[in-house]
């Protein structure tokens, strides 16, 4: 029964996303929904879940925002990530924490009571970490001489990062105060401070960086919301469906 | 606005399956040890071999250059000196051919230099020092040989010039 709640609930707001441009007016019922405002804490479960299936990889991220007024939402995560990667060429590990804080503007038309979101958003993110180089091997153009691998063992300590994000998603309710969302994150870094003899390659909340200092994040999150207050909204008063 | 939505996505998710940068070029190499072969009686002119077969001491791959007045000799990067033994070979004028051997030794001091995430790091040598062994075959060729530089950081230029 529930179930059945929930799943005509998600399946209801996929259907208002998709028709609400072609809803017409129709005879009205003057009943009036409230909005919920309230503080939604959550977690990522592609970083929380990468703890089973990668050993490499230990970390987790903590979500939370509260709602400013009808569409503004302020927004912040805070986490922590340690990554083990092992290239052709070298080894290394990550290891630190981020902490991300941003707005995100809703622009989904909730039906009836309905409280889910389309939002588009932005961040400032800041990480701080280490980075051990594990092992290299130093590139020869021939192979006259068999070159060992190097294991230097090298840890840097008090790296850090700044950067930029823009953040796409969406959040569904589907339970009661309960929250289902994706995200993507498109990240510029801005500054940063490399290690001595090497570079950073990955950032805790950045992920792995590309060239041009470009990063991208994908995120699949759960939710819940503390509701704090109800506001009525007046209905706007609907105009008749005038044809010529 | 749900299209532009629906189109950055999509372009984000190609972006997360960017291939990794591939290495390439010569200045992501360690160098080697550039000679360039000159003539003992026209210092000013290079002089062609027909044919140098090099073999560093304790190696036993060998390492031909036929017809040129350019050899490259790579460095052991984990030890501060290799040896290279040299055969030039030439003809007799009775059309035979005549081995002649001759060893230089080369000391210096490394340091990795990282380069980037695909190519890993390299070597380059610092305190660059060469010198011809004193002949021990009877049938040596090299006269002398000058060094150009201390520091061997690329494979542009020759770091050696040697006379014969």
């Amino acid at each position: 029964m529930k179930l059945q709640q929930t799943t005509m609930r998600i399946f209801s707001f996929i259907i208002s996303l998709f028709c609400m441009c072609s809803l017409q007016a129709q005879e009205q019922v003057p009943q009036v929904y409230p909005e919920i405002y309230g503080l939604r804490i959550g977690t990522d479960l592609i970083k929380a879940s990468r703890n089973f299936w990668d050993k490499d990889y230990k970390g987790f991220e903590i979500s939370a925002d509260y709602r400013y007024n009808k569409h503004w939402y302020l927004a912040a995560e805070a986490g922590y990530e340690n990554r083990l990667k092992t290239d052709d060429q070298l080894s290394y590990t990550t290891d630190g924490m981020f902490l991300k804080i941003g707005a995100e503007k809703n622009f989904h038309q909730n039906w009836l009571d309905m409280n889910n979101l389309i939002y588009v958003g932005g961040r400032y993110g800041f990480s701080l970490h280490s980075q051990t180089l594990h092992s290299y091997r130093i590139n020869t153009g021939d192979a006259y001489f068999d070159e060992e691998m190097q294991y230097p063992e090298l840890k840097s300590t008090g790296l850090m990062a700044h950067w930029l994000e823009m953040i796409v998603g969406i959040k569904a309710e589907v339970v009661h105060n309960l929250y289902i969302g994706m995200n993507v994150q498109l990240k510029g870094l801005f500054y940063q401070k490399q290690p001595e003899g090497f570079e950073n390659l990955y950032y805790p909340g950045f992920g792995q960086k590309y060239s041009g200092n470009i990063g991208v994040g994908f995120g699949y999150g759960i939710s819940y919301m503390i509701p704090f207050k109800k506001k009525i909204i007046q209905p706007v008063k609907q105009q008749e469906n005038t044809r010529k | 606005m749900k299209k532009i939505w629906f189109v950055s996505l999509c372009i984000f998710g190609f972006l997360a399956c960017e291939k990794d940068d591939i290495c390439a070029g010569e200045e992501s190499e360690t160098p080697n040890i550039v000679i360039d072969l000159y003539d003992q009686i026209e210092p000013d002119n290079l002089k062609q071999a027909v044919k140098i077969a090099a073999v560093a001491n304790g190696f036993t791959d060998t390492l031909f250059f036929e017809r040129t007045s350019k050899i490259e000799l790579p460095l052991q990067i984990n030890t501060n000196a290799t040896d290279w033994n040299l055969t030039l070979y030439e003809l007799s004028p009775t059309n035979d051919t005549i081995f002649k051997k001759d060893e230089l030794k080369f000391t210096y001091t490394t340091e990795a230099l990282y380069v980037s995430k695909a190519c890993g790091y390299k070597t380059i040598f610092h305190e660059f020092n060469a010198v011809k062994s004193p002949n021990t075959t009877n049938n040596p060729w090299i006269q002398s040989i000058y060094k150009v530089t201390n520091e061997i950081t690329t494979n542009n230029n020759a770091h050696i010039q040697l006379y014969y």
